[in-house]
């Protein structure tokens, strides 16, 4: 029941993105061999009380990958950017 | 047979004057009537068994309150259990019976439950049938016994042929509840031009002033606020509409019964509507339930909440009894007391306080009733109905001292305080605290666009709860960016007879002997049949947390979610942990608020409406090639294709040998395609995949694997 302020599309109901994961962390180097790094990676997440920024993707809209603060304890979701213009 | 219609009075309309069937027994009713008011006037005692001991039951309360008298509704496909006699309109030709007895109310074979109680405690499932077998074979004899006895109403399982509704909607203000402070709540805001959406459950605009005499000064206020709000081309008002269930985002689900007042919905009207609300703003005002005193035998046919009795009395003109002996620790009772001799039944009213207000006992005695002071039913006495009370004088605990003597009457009224509806508002938010003077649990503070009033936030007299509304409303305007009006409000007169119910109350809420056992079956819970004793059993066993206290006796789990319960069960629990009740703690509330039915949240949604089901290109193709179709998502594909009189596996052979020794063609258009283009192609496949595809030819088909990151 909460709404998401695409960039693209402007305010739309929730129910027209899918959840795509946690924004915070970055895909190691395809080459990377080091293991625990990895296992970093697949398996381990930070769980923050508060604003939080996670992937969500406007299946149903403009089908655009966009970065979205949504803080885990009230639900209350801040800014939402364009994933290829503010990921880090 | 207590109870009886006033010749005159009530919000009743006697010009409508109809019939309706309960049991098989024809009762007059009147347009304004609910089930309940036409039962009680037509002097129905017992209308339903209980849960689990099927006891006699009578009707309780006037509301949404109401724990016992749950009947099955209409008949056949359209056929409704559990639904509240309370809350049940009546027309011309409604039928209702009763359920959970067999064959038949008045004698009912499961009443033998009520003998073997001892073995049916809290929890017995897991004691009683474990033991004197070994293993749980015995056990899952027993229980498919159980389950067949378990349970209250029966479901046809006949498909539903009423149409339901779904409407997004969104307001700048939504205001739940029609008393009094929602309202003012609702008026101040409208002439701001507001967008404003006003939900009330009830069919007509009012709440609690529905319950005072009619023709009383409240009325013209409640007149002019009623026709001015009508009026505003910026408020919409949704009666017969309860809102449920309050969700993130400021968004709240109702359901608004649009045909069940009416014997069939009409010009093709839904039965019922779902609304999903977006409000920038809501205020809740949705009032306070009162609390029962709990002693002895307190289920029997005949005791009811004393707000409902003077709602019977002055809503629906029916007296529900000519011998009233009302049990209260609180001011909020007189009134009642004062309605009920009005109306011509002998009452005597029990305080349990010493020294209760003088203006009060005046007024009391003035009207005819019997004070006695330092007193309270300790039993109610009667087989199946309620024909004596047994009057104790109790201390601050609640606890008999000594006096006691059997007082003849025929109705018990109770008034032990009140508990405001803060449903909607712990849902949402959970943060409640614990107002010591009205001993209730009412809204604590957050940071959202939501604020609560009147009743709900124990603000006592009618002057306050007026305030409170005008006062949330003010502050929505504001978030808002809009400007209060300056117009004149219509005032109520003041020193109005609303004196409330904390400052003065005793925490006296359970009344037993000296000993601190109740004299009988002393009922908390009355829709699930938990007694004080099963709470006291259950802190007995160690479950001491409030969560496994509520789990364990299935106190406030019923339909009625505890609304007249779990401030008792509470507070018999922090007695027992010998600590207060905030420190023992709350459960949460989940909606919805009222029991609602699947076909209103599916709506249009069901059946291939749900799902559409996706054929191939050549669907015809594999019809004609008889072909057995499966379902594969919501796809038709074909499963095999039998030729005359083979089985399935004769048909896979056959199919499998032809394309062995010649050519086979099969439907796969079903299935979702990706075009990957470039030519980096085969390079980005590889390291997606476990397998390569560098080697693959132009032309050739494989298969390959692919795994998530995890493995």
């Amino acid at each position: 029941m909460l709404r998401i302020t695409c960039p693209v599309c402007g305010t739309r109901d929730e129910t027209e993105f899918t959840y795509g994961g946690d924004a915070t962390v970055r895909r190691p180097d395809m080459d990377n061999p080091d293991t625990p790094t990895w296992l970093g990676y697949v398996f381990n997440r930070e769980n923050p009380r508060g604003p939080h920024e996670e992937f969500w993707h406007h299946a149903l809209g403009c089908r655009q990958w966009l970065i979205v603060e949504r803080d885990t304890l009230t639900h209350e979701i801040g800014d939402c950017t364009l994933a290829r213009e503010s990921y880090k | 047979m207590t109870g009886s219609r006033l010749p005159s009075g009530g919000r009743i309309d006697r010009r409508k004057a109809f019939y309706i069937d309960f049991d098989g027994r024809s009762l007059e009713a009147f347009a304004g009537d609910t089930l309940a008011s036409a039962l009680l006037a037509g002097g129905q005692g017992m209308v339903a068994r209980s849960f689990k001991y099927h006891r006699p039951r009578g009707i309780y309360g006037a509301g949404v309150e109401e724990p016992n008298a749950l009947v099955h509704l209409r008949s056949g496909d359209r056929g409704e259990p559990n639904a509240r006699a309370t809350t049940i309109e009546a027309y011309d030709g409604l039928i209702a019976s009763s359920q959970n007895a067999w064959p038949s109310l008045k004698f009912d074979v499961a009443a033998v439950n009520n003998s073997l109680s001892p073995l049916l405690s809290a929890g017995f499932y897991y004691k009683t049938f474990v033991g004197p077998f070994r293993g749980t074979r015995f056990w899952m004899l027993c229980e498919r016994f159980i389950r067949k006895a378990a349970g209250m109403g029966t479901v046809e399982g006949l498909p539903d042929p009423d149409t339901y509704e779904r409407v997004n909607a969104f307001c700048d203000l939504l205001v739940v509840g029609s008393g009094p402070s929602g309202l003012r709540a609702a008026l101040t805001a409208s002439r701001t031009g507001a967008d404003v959406l006003i939900v009330e459950q009830d069919f007509e605009l009012g709440g609690s002033l529905l319950s005072r005499p009619d023709s009383d000064e409240t009325d013209v206020w409640l007149g002019e606020v009623r026709r001015e709000l009508a009026g505003a081309p910026n408020v919409r008002i949704l009666c017969r509409t309860t809102a449920f269930g309050a969700y993130d985002g400021n968004v709240f689900g109702l359901v608004e019964k649009v045909s069940d007042h009416l014997p069939e919905p009409v010009n093709d009207q839904p039965r019922q509507r779902y609304w999903i609300v977006r409000a920038r703003q809501a205020i809740l005002a949705t009032g306070a339930i009162e609390r029962p005193m709990v002693f002895g035998n307190n289920d029997l046919p005949g005791v009811m909440l004393a707000s409902a009795l003077r709602s019977y009395v002055n809503r629906y003109a029916v007296l529900p009894g000519r011998n009233i002996v009302l049990s209260t620790n609180n001011d909020s009772a007189y009134q009642a007391a004062i309605d009920l001799a009005r109306a011509g039944a002998k009452v005597t009213l029990c305080d349990t306080r010493r020294d209760p207000s003088e203006s009060l006992s005046r007024d009391l005695a003035a009207s005819g009733v019997i004070l006695r002071t330092g007193f309270a039913v300790l039993a109610a006495k009667g087989r199946r109905q309620v024909a004596a009370a047994l009057l104790s004088a109790v201390d601050s605990s609640g606890r008999a001292t000594g006096e006691t003597f059997v007082e003849q009457c025929d109705t018990i009224g109770v008034a032990a305080g009140w508990t405001p509806v803060v449903h909607l508002w712990s849902q949402r938010f959970k943060a409640l605290k614990y107002d010591e003077s009205a001993m209730a649990f009412v809204p604590g503070q957050v940071d959202a666009p939501v604020r609560c009033a009147g009743r709900m936030t124990a603000a006592q007299t009618l002057d306050a709860r007026i305030a409170s509304g005008r006062d949330a409303a003010a502050r929505a305007i504001a978030d808002l960016g809009l400007s209060t009006s300056t117009t004149a409000f219509p005032e109520l007169p003041t020193a109005l007879d609303d004196p409330g119910w904390s400052t003065t109350q005793h925490s006296t809420w359970i009344i037993t002997n000296a000993a601190g056992k109740p004299k009988g079956k002393a009922f908390v819970d009355l829709q699930h049949d938990v007694k004080l004793s099963d709470v006291d059993l259950a802190h007995r066993e160690g479950y001491i947390s409030v969560e496994h206290l509520k789990r364990y006796t299935t106190t406030g789990m019923a339909t009625d979610q505890g609304k007249t319960s779990n401030m008792n069960a509470l507070a018999r629990m922090a007695e027992l942990l010998e600590t207060s009740i905030p420190q023992a703690g709350t459960t949460t509330f989940r909606p919805p608020y009222t029991p609602i039915t699947f076909g209103a949240i599916a709506g249009h949604e069901y059946g291939a409406h749900l799902r559409a089901t996706r054929y191939s290109p050549i669907h015809d193709v594999h019809d004609e090639l008889g072909a057995i179709m499966s379902e594969a998502g919501a796809w038709m594909r074909p499963w095999y294709y039998p030729a005359d009189g083979e089985t399935i596996r004769e048909a896979y052979i056959r199919e499998a040998a032809h394309v062995r020794e010649h050519v086979g063609m099969v439907d796969v258009s079903t299935l979702g395609k990706i075009a990957v283009q470039g030519p980096d192609a085969a390079e980005f496949l590889n390291r997606i995949y476990v397998n390569g595809w560098k080697t693959l030819q132009i032309g050739r088909l494989r298969y390959g694997v692919m795994l998530r990151e995890d493995g």
